[in-house]
């Protein structure tokens, strides 16, 4: 039998080109697995107790992480305010990009907010250097519902109690929120493939 | 029970964070008063006790840098001694010991308990002494920020020298202040070996009558971030029961400089501070001459907790 030998410079430039003949037919899969990943990741906080109370408002009442009223009125937020779209929204712009083809080898990277950028767009509405997603995990204090007890009519959730001579804010239970779900998405990431 | 990690964490975040306000922000003044007998049902008869119209007093000798500083002064005077009067007239100075003096550096006061033969220089004294005033008091506290912050109970220690003419009730807690509470606590995994990182979330409430003292403390607090400081064990915490220093475990008296540098191996690191103003000014029950300030701090330390 014959023996071919196909000389080291074409196989050269064979692996040279080969990855914009790879590119159109790997992307469109990755992209979809992306896809799939971040659905699951944005169910994911939709479907987390913390949001559905956050979303339902001071109607969340009794709550199952504060001792009395509604997370929402308990974290003192303004009654026309939605918390959690902005987190959806920042989650929502998670993507994969392609950045360049070497030789071989394509590059594609994974773009997602980070736990630092999520908790600086989060401000609580008495305190705008803490964050209110942060404090969710880490501990959050009452006062925000006392901030808003004095007259239910102006108050800014419309969910606070009223107190004239010994107030009751109740206790938060720190819960994983946010730092779960995009630890989760990170680890699905990470074995993304082919 | 023996003293654990917690106890030992917020004795040296205590100690650092005083010594870091005296000593980066001056945060203390320098004052002469007068002490003004008054009584304290916590305390038997065998104390007389002469209070200071100002609480905290710096027990940190070590504060002292022989160089003049923003203040005019070399740093702020630990009271060691009272001057006055006897009832017969005669000039006395009475240093720290002697005649069962005591000096209450937390409640701003002094006590004797009378000399070898149970003698008194007298019961009511002109007293006086020169002492340094911490701008910020620090209390370790358990309560919440909403107690801390609305109901408004505290006394404020004199800024302008009016004139004073009785001392400050004891153990009341008295603005500008600090309050520190230790809220969370979480082991992580770090290395083989059972090597964890305890993470610690340590929040501080300011609570001061004055915008630019409140400035001040956010701005030297948000420095903080990847600083470290040293442990000090729960049992080497320098004021006794009485508030006074404790003479057997710091006999020539407390100086932070020297426990930092006996200390450089044990360290705590602050890995994150975030620091906030309460913005909401609109709820009428919060005191409008005071100003409210938030620190969160992370603390790690690397040790073995099942070692």
């Amino acid at each position: 039998m014959s023996r071919v030998t196909v000389p080291r410079g074409a196989v050269e430039l064979a692996i040279r080109q080969s990855g914009k003949f790879v590119k159109p037919k790997v992307e469109p899969s990755l992209v979809k697995e992306f896809k799939i990943m971040k659905e699951k990741m944005l169910s994911e906080f939709d479907n987390h107790p913390i949001t559905i109370e956050l979303e339902q408002k001071t109607s969340a009442d009794p709550s199952a992480f504060v001792s009395s009223g509604s997370l929402f009125g308990f974290i003192g937020f303004e009654k026309e305010s939605n918390p959690t779209e902005i987190v959806r929204e920042m989650l929502e712009k998670s993507e994969l990009k392609f950045i360049r083809i070497n030789g071989g080898i394509v590059d594609f990277k994974a773009f997602y907010p980070s736990k630092e950028e999520l908790f600086a767009a989060t401000p609580l509405p008495w305190a705008s250097g803490r964050s209110w997603l942060k404090g969710i995990e880490s501990g959050i204090s009452g006062l925000g519902r006392y901030l808003k007890t004095e007259n239910l009519d102006s108050s800014r959730s419309g969910g606070g109690i009223q107190s004239k001579s010994k107030f009751q804010s109740g206790r938060f239970t720190n819960t994983k929120y946010i730092s779960e779900i995009l630890n989760n998405f990170i680890e699905k990431i990470n074995k993304l493939s082919l | 029970m023996k003293p654990q990690f917690q106890h030992t964490l917020v004795t040296s975040f205590y100690l650092w964070f005083d010594n870091y306000l005296q000593k980066y922000g001056e945060a203390y003044g320098n004052k002469t008063g007068i002490f003004y007998n008054m009584s304290d049902d916590r305390l038997d008869d065998a104390h007389n006790v002469y209070s200071s119209p100002y609480k905290q007093f710096v027990f940190d000798s070590g504060l002292n840098s022989g160089v003049v500083n923003y203040q005019g002064t070399e740093g702020p005077l630990v009271i060691d001694r009272i001057s006055g009067q006897t009832d017969g007239g005669a000039p006395i100075e009475i240093p720290r010991g002697t005649s069962g003096l005591k000096i209450d550096y937390e409640n701003g006061r002094v006590f004797f308990t009378g000399d070898a033969n149970s003698k008194f220089p007298g019961n009511n004294l002109p007293l006086s002494g020169r002492f340094a005033v911490k701008d910020f008091n620090l209390y370790v506290t358990n309560e919440t920020e909403e107690d801390l912050v609305i109901e408004n109970k505290f006394k404020t220690n004199d800024r302008f020298g009016n004139l004073e003419t009785s001392g400050i009730a004891p153990y009341d807690q008295v603005l500008p202040a600090v309050f520190i509470t230790s809220e969370s606590a979480q082991n992580q995994p770090f290395a083989f070996g059972g090597l964890d990182i305890t993470k610690t979330h340590v929040k501080a409430v300011v609570l001061t009558s004055d915008l630019y003292c409140l400035d001040c403390v956010l701005s030297l607090s948000a420095d903080t971030k990847n600083r470290s400081f040293t442990q000090v064990n729960f049992g080497d915490f320098p004021i006794t029961e009485f508030g006074d220093i404790k003479a057997t475990t710091y006999p020539t008296g407390y100086s932070y400089k020297q426990i930092e540098s006996d200390n450089t191996s044990e360290l705590f690191h602050i890995e994150e501070v975030t620091v906030s103003k309460l913005s909401d000014r609109a709820n009428k029950n919060i005191n409008p001459n005071v100003f409210v300030g938030f620190i969160d701090f992370e603390l790690h330390k690397y040790r073995r907790p099942r070692g």
